[in-house]
């Protein structure tokens, strides 16, 4: 489609195996990707530097380099700009998860990784910058990952939801479906638009993929008595609506 | 380890998602320059530096495991935390012998089925 055409993201691979990159670029151009590589830190930041339209980087924790580790590309990165970095670890232990975090990940994800998985948190750091276009110029690469809706608390860096003094772990897809609901409360979505964020395509009328995610959500947020409730509206999509005067639990 | 495949001839393709030879034999051919490469210059070495060895195992684990290397890719992450620890230098000398010997057999075992696709 023309409009997918259009809309290919730029995505920077920083890691000092060539091979891997290259993979990796392959694997990200059939997902209608545009990539660029880069092997050393010193390529990565010239990247950055030279293409304002980049929309991500995902970078190598380790990167071999004596001058410059991932981590501290990470930081230097964060400081030109708002591109959201993806770091890769060879391990998930805390002090490794933390150090990302801290030097500005958005996200991080554990070598070898599944593709598919990668590109659901690609999906959701493009997400994420793209709600905020126009504040760019103005934030610091901190921008909250927690979004508040009443009593309702979603977590972007802990992909978790809480409410009630209660929280849920929520998956990449569950994240996308109601980040995008509760950024626009009281207004409907499109299943169109809901099925492009979550899959990345045109929405397949056959599926009831898209039915089934947001009904598991739905129940995640009931589960937690939280007086917020996911609404769909025939024709129109999906609608999340906040009732404060409402107490869940009695269903009246 | 011994169970591990040397090499898994489906491996690259169905992690590209393709079955274009052309493409996938540029992959093989990129990993066998580095392993051809790595075994001319002696890069593994246990007389190296230990960090040098360390960052050269870990850089080879993600090819190995793109092509389908895996043998290969269990002794560098085996190498790898060996360096990181500091483990006794006769351990890493074992682990740079078999390393060489096992780039030898995955370079042919590569060769091999580049030939086999070439005479089809």
């Amino acid at each position: 489609m023309i409009e997918e055409a259009m809309q290919k993201d730029l995505v920077l691979i920083v890691d000092d195996d060539p091979l891997f990159c290259k993979a990796l670029g392959y694997q990200l151009q059939k997902r209608h990707y545009q990539c660029l590589q880069a092997n050393t830190p010193e390529q990565a930041l010239e990247h950055v530097a030279n293409h304002p339209g980049l929309q991500a980087v995902i970078l190598d924790y380790f990167l071999g380099s004596k001058t410059l580790d991932g981590l501290a590309v990470c930081r230097k990165i964060s400081a030109l700009g708002n591109t959201p970095v993806i770091m890769l670890t060879s391990n998930n232990d805390t002090q490794t998860i933390v150090s990302c975090l801290d030097a500005g990940a958005a996200q991080y994800i554990v070598k070898p990784c599944d593709i598919e998985e990668l590109t659901a948190r690609l999906r959701a750091v493009l997400r994420q910058s793209q709600a905020r276009p126009n504040n760019q110029q103005h934030e610091s690469a901190t921008s909250s990952p927690i979004i508040q809706l009443g009593p309702l608390v979603l977590n972007l860096l802990e992909r978790s939801m809480s409410c009630n003094s209660s929280t849920l772990s929520l998956t990449e897809k569950e994240i996308a479906v109601l980040e995008a609901l509760m950024q626009k409360p009281g207004v409907p979505t499109s299943r169109n638009h809901l099925y492009r964020l979550v899959y990345g395509k045109s929405f397949d009328y056959e599926s009831r993929a898209m039915d089934v995610l947001v009904g598991r959500v739905r129940r995640k947020i009931e589960s937690l008595g939280c007086n917020i409730s996911i609404l769909a509206v025939r024709g129109e999509g999906y609608i999340l609506q906040y009732n404060p005067h409402q107490t869940h639990c009695n269903g009246n | 380890m011994d169970n591990e495949a040397v090499f898994s001839p489906e491996h690259l393709g169905e992690i590209l998602e393709t079955d274009d030879w052309d493409v996938i034999s540029e992959f093989y051919s990129m990993f066998c320059m580095q392993l051809e490469s790595m075994l001319n210059n002696e890069s593994i070495n246990s007389d190296r530096d230990s960090e040098c060895l360390r960052q050269e195992a870990h850089r080879m684990i993600s090819s190995c495991n793109t092509v389908g290397a895996f043998r290969l890719s269990k002794l560098f992450s085996t190498l790898e935390s060996a360096c990181k620890t500091n483990t006794e230098s006769q351990l890493i000398e074992d682990l740079s012998g078999q390393i060489q010997e096992a780039m030898k057999e995955t370079l042919s075992s590569i060769q091999a089925v580049q030939k086999k696709r070439s005479e089809t």
